[in-house]
């Protein structure tokens, strides 16, 4: 948890249209260390897919990532051309999705689909990267790997979908793992035997792993540290143990009250009133301004910076305030 | 190089794909025999009629004799019934105009057809194809627009008129290519040279035939590569560091090519149709032309047989096209 395998820096993500451009990402700065387990977690469209793709550079057309950097390992990815960065992509930093029954290629095997990593970045002979896949297979817990490397993804269910996917991401042992909602499609118990398998590789080969989700139980299982996104910023960053002890943006409380806890099983989830502001309808000041409970006339003018205290950011004017003038 | 290795799953499901289609193809080909039959004897006129005609003069008991010797004073279903016999023979009578079995006209302008209509699907395949995913992977700039006008005008153009558009240019402005037929008349060639100097009678009709074809599968192929570059495993592919041009050809056009198969199976009637019309405007010795003379000369028997010979050829082509999408599609399973 020392030295970061993964810095970003002032990621700026914009999509350019004809009602001019409309930014994704504002100011996104995070590390993500060796063995760390960093979340991202926020509604839906809060910009956590796109932070993941842009760092992955993968960002869908008409968009582009207008300022930041991306270190890996110290370089940065985004002065790469192309070509390099292809070299980079699955090899050095990989990515899983979200939908495993559909992330996978219907018309090739599985196993060609795993060995296509090895075929690509290692140059492996045709029957080296087929056992190498068999044995990425059995890895990730796929019983009768032997048989199954020949299948196609329509023969699997969504967990063994998901499993494949791990195994195509980790084939070479990437330094980062990014992975986008891994268990939101999948069923309870599912969900936990691929968190305990993300654990169990992440310790095995002491990569960094960014994690994105909306659950926040999922959070408290495998993080350790959270990032709170809203609107395309940062507006919380914390140790999972401080986050859950002291909730403090307006937004994380709210995410907090919405999520149904032991012992207060009875009774309407509280919450937050509202939606995430479309792209085109965000304002220079806060995005949550519009949703806040706490807000005041000064936080429609300018965005908050996110300030840090004791390894504790958070982006919010009034919690400033507060804290300056009522020492916690 | 397929994405596939061939299982022995992937071997049981096209066999059962293959033996599904065939049984069904055999009442299909039957009736559509039966239905040709009974519309040809719904039209006026026979080829004793067209004989007659040309001969200029009409003895009614003549007339009565060459319709005993061909068979035309039965009743429909008993000649019917004779005909279909004679088919489980491998025998489809006797053109009464030619003078010559129908089996062994048909088998002479046969390959002249195949010839043709094999060229021309090849070449449009290839360069429907390779043109489309062309147009899909510049999605939106100048090579896509320009691909996309240059489809649509041989797209809407008449197959005829270009046909003698490129024979005038090439025929008898510039003179470097034959003005019709499949090969030079009275010339003495070796295995070779005949075989040049057909491919060089081919390349026209071939051209002709094949640009509609080409702008069709240009268009489709654009359109579906385009859906298929949605999928979210398109995604996966790029994240794994996959060169673009692996993603086009590897990954998306397989999946892609679905579309274009069918279409491929549904115009192979067409195909037909138009190489009737190619045929007659390149003087082509192929089944087309026999067709359109044996329509002119009120000959039935060879008609039917030209039919015939279609039907299968269409019943056996969609075989091969389920087969094809068995091959490329795994999710289709045989059951």
């Amino acid at each position: 948890m020392n030295t970061p395998v993964l810095a970003v820096r002032g990621l700026r993500t914009s999509f350019r249209t004809r009602a001019g451009e409309l930014v994704a990402l504002e100011d996104v700065s995070f590390t993500v260390g060796e063995r760390e387990t960093v979340a991202l977690v926020g509604e839906s469209g809060c910009g956590k897919s796109m932070t993941a793709l842009s760092v992955m550079r993968l960002v869908p057309q008409p968009g582009r990532v207008a300022a930041g950097e991306v270190l890996l390992d110290g370089v940065d990815l985004l002065g790469l051309p192309e070509p390099a960065m292809q070299r980079i992509r699955g090899d050095r930093i990989s990515m899983i999705f979200q939908e495993p029954m559909t992330s996978l290629n219907p018309v090739m095997t599985i196993g060609d689909q795993v060995a296509e990593s090895l075929l690509l970045h290692r140059d492996m002979p045709r029957p080296a990267a087929r056992r190498r896949a068999i044995d990425l297979l059995d890895l990730v817990r796929i019983a009768d790997p032997h048989r199954r490397v020949d299948d196609y993804p329509h023969r699997l269910s969504g967990g063994m979908r998901q499993r494949v996917m791990i195994a195509m991401a980790l084939a070479l042992e990437p330094r980062v793992l990014i992975a986008d909602e891994p268990t939101t499609a999948l069923d309870v118990t599912i969900q936990a035997q691929i968190l305990e398998l993300l654990r169990s590789m992440q310790r095995a080969l002491g990569m960094g792993l960014l994690l994105i989700t909306h659950d926040l139980g999922v959070v408290a299982q495998l993080a350790d540290r959270v990032l709170v996104m809203y609107a395309g910023r940062v507006v919380e960053q914390a140790s999972v143990a401080a986050l859950f002890d002291r909730p403090t943006h307006p937004y994380t409380r709210g995410l907090f009250g919405a999520t149904p806890a032991r012992g207060h099983a009875r009774g309407r989830l509280r919450e937050i009133p509202g939606m995430v502001p479309s792209l085109s309808a965000r304002s220079a000041g806060c995005g949550f301004a519009a949703r806040c409970p706490l807000v005041e006339s000064g936080c429609v003018k300018t965005a908050p910076p996110l300030l840090t205290q004791g390894g504790h950011g958070v982006a919010c004017q009034v919690v400033a305030r507060q804290r300056d003038g009522v020492p916690a | 190089m397929a994405a596939g290795r061939t299982t022995r799953s992937g071997w049981l499901r096209v066999g059962g794909v293959l033996a599904r289609r065939t049984v069904q193809g055999v009442p299909i080909v039957l009736g559509i025999l039966v239905i040709n039959f009974l519309l040809l004897n719904a039209t006026p006129g026979d080829v004793v009629d067209a004989m007659l005609g040309q001969m200029g003069a009409a003895d009614p008991e003549m007339v009565a004799r060459l319709r005993t010797q061909f068979g035309l004073d039965r009743p429909v279903h008993e000649r019917l019934l004779l005909y279909v016999w004679n088919l489980a023979r491998l025998d489809l009578g006797f053109s009464a105009f030619y003078n010559m079995p129908v089996g062994t006209l048909i088998l002479e302008r046969l390959a002249g057809t195949a010839l043709l209509m094999l060229s021309s699907i090849g070449l449009a395949l290839a360069l429907g194809i390779v043109t489309g995913v062309a147009a899909a992977r510049r999605f939106n700039t100048a090579w896509d627009t320009l691909i996309g006008v240059a489809a649509l005008l041989f797209y809407a153009t008449p197959v005829f008129w270009i046909g003698l558009m490129l024979l005038v240019l090439f025929s008898v402005k510039l003179g470097v290519l034959p003005l019709g037929g499949m090969q030079t008349i009275g010339a003495e060639f070796g295995l070779v040279e005949a075989t040049l100097d057909v491919l060089w009678h081919l390349v026209l009709p071939m051209a002709t035939l094949s640009l509609f074809f080409i702008a069709t599968y240009t268009r489709l192929m654009r359109s579906s590569m385009l859906e298929a570059y949605q999928q979210d495993w398109v995604r996966t592919a790029r994240a794994k560091g996959v060169p673009e041009g692996r993603v086009a050809y590897r990954h998306v056009l397989r999946n892609a090519l679905l579309p274009v198969v069918t279409v491929v199976g549904v115009q192979i009637g067409a195909l037909l149709g138009g190489a009737v019309v190619v045929e007659t405007v390149f003087n082509w010795p192929g089944l087309g032309r026999l067709a359109y003379d044996a329509v002119l000369q009120r000959d039935f028997n060879l008609l039917l047989g030209i039919l015939f010979m279609s039907s299968v050829v269409v019943v056996v082509v969609n075989i091969v096209v389920d087969l094809l999408y068995a091959v490329l599609d795994p999710r289709i399973e045989a059951s």
